[in-house]
């Protein structure tokens, strides 16, 4: 019990049960064979308390991304009320705005593919990198989703219902205390700063069931490229050379956030293409 | 038979089993595990409480204090949640058993 209690990170009410539980398992273990068989078929103390703070971990980054999601969304709520408030004869500087649609486009993505891997790894046994992983895609798309909104109040003037547009930041600042506590227990253990790559395609596959197709970067830039031109063109009413300028911009962003954020978000190309 | 790395896979599915005749506690399932498998499957004890707490926090068992054996005791009982989950892990593990009996050219 004493290697067992030395080699735990967890803290609070989850290890008092935990080692209680244990506690009471020795005991029974002892009753029916010797002290040291008891040791013995209980495992090494070590190899049980990482397996128990790594479950730990997961289900704390799980919670953390549900937090972040909804953080996420009231942050863009709270965007969306800044941007109908707004003057109706203000413009947004190009920066601003650019850095607006940037930053939401990565939020989104980061989210979803957070959610993604959540549901994939619920009740399953997962390693402290994978949820220091998912920990790292939950403060992405918060910072981002805080980024987007900051951009959005710089690009555009207005008056808006200042408890509306405090509400997203107040969330996400909740969010983030989830997210932090669950990132800060998981670099603890052993194994966590191992840097991983996981496809969020290959999650859905496992646990959607659907054959969904792996998509590159390269793809993914055409697709969003093509959709910038159609929603230009189609609902704005520029003009095609305006349109393709818009698609040929959004192309661009999407490889930049790509080659920039692969890394920390996991979605290094090499891996992924071997899925 | 029964290396730890090898039963790392099935340990929650497992214990989804021995919960479905009547709730129990951590030890009174490592029982059963034994038992039902003869003894084959040596499942290092300590590790079926991380795999009950990830249990618990997917909503696949429950668990409260109780006094079983003059004792308190942390028990634990199956939910539905957990009753469709041994369900899907039983069809996953028979495509996976099949798949591998296939490559290795056994009989099915």
């Amino acid at each position: 019990m004493a290697d067992l209690d030395a080699a735990l990170r967890v803290t609070g009410r989850i290890r008092r049960r935990f080692l209680a539980e244990c506690r009471d398992h020795l005991v029974d273990l002892e009753h029916h064979a010797d002290r040291g068989d008891a040791a013995v078929a209980f495992g090494p103390p070590g190899r049980v308390a990482a397996s128990f703070d790594a479950a730990v971990a997961s289900t704390r980054g799980v919670r953390a991304t549900w937090t972040a999601a909804f953080g996420a969304a009231t942050v863009g709520g709270s965007t969306l009320a800044l941007i109908w408030s707004a003057d109706a004869a203000a413009q947004a500087a190009v920066p601003w705005a650019l850095a607006f649609f940037l930053s939401a486009q990565v939020s989104a993505v980061a989210i979803v593919i957070g959610l993604i891997q959540a549901v994939g790894t619920r009740g399953h046994e997962v390693s402290p990198a994978d949820s220091a992983l998912l920990c790292r895609r939950n403060a992405i798309a918060l910072v981002s989703a805080l980024v987007a909104m900051f951009a959005a109040g710089g690009a555009l003037t207005g008056n808006g219902n200042p408890l509306v547009l405090l509400a997203g930041p107040a969330v996400a600042g909740a969010s983030a205390v989830v997210v932090g506590r669950a990132w800060w227990f998981t670099r603890q253990l052993a194994g966590a700063r191992a840097r991983i790559d996981r496809s969020p395609f290959a999650d859905l596959r496992s646990w959607s069931g659907l054959h969904v197709p792996t998509v590159g970067p390269l793809e993914l830039a055409i697709v969003m490229a093509t959709g910038a031109v159609v929603r230009d063109h189609g609902e704005q009413g520029s003009t095609l050379a305006g349109s393709v300028r818009s698609g040929a911009i959004e192309a661009a962003f999407v490889l930049v956030a790509f080659l920039v954020l692969r890394a920390p978000l996991g979605l290094r190309t090499s891996v992924i293409t071997a899925d | 038979m029964g290396s730890g790395d090898l039963l790392r896979g099935h340990l929650d599915g497992l214990l989804l089993a021995v919960l479905a005749d009547e709730p129990g506690h951590g030890y009174e399932l490592a029982r059963r595990v034994a038992t039902r498998s003869h003894g084959d499957l040596d499942v290092p004890e300590g590790s079926l409480y991380p795999a009950l707490h990830r249990l618990e926090q997917a909503g696949f068992v429950s668990s409260r204090w109780a006094i079983a054996d003059g004792r308190r005791r942390r028990v634990y009982r199956r939910t539905a949640a957990g009753r469709r989950r041994l369900a899907s892990w039983h069809e996953e593990r028979r495509s996976f058993v099949h798949a591998v009996d296939r490559v290795l050219g056994v009989a099915t």
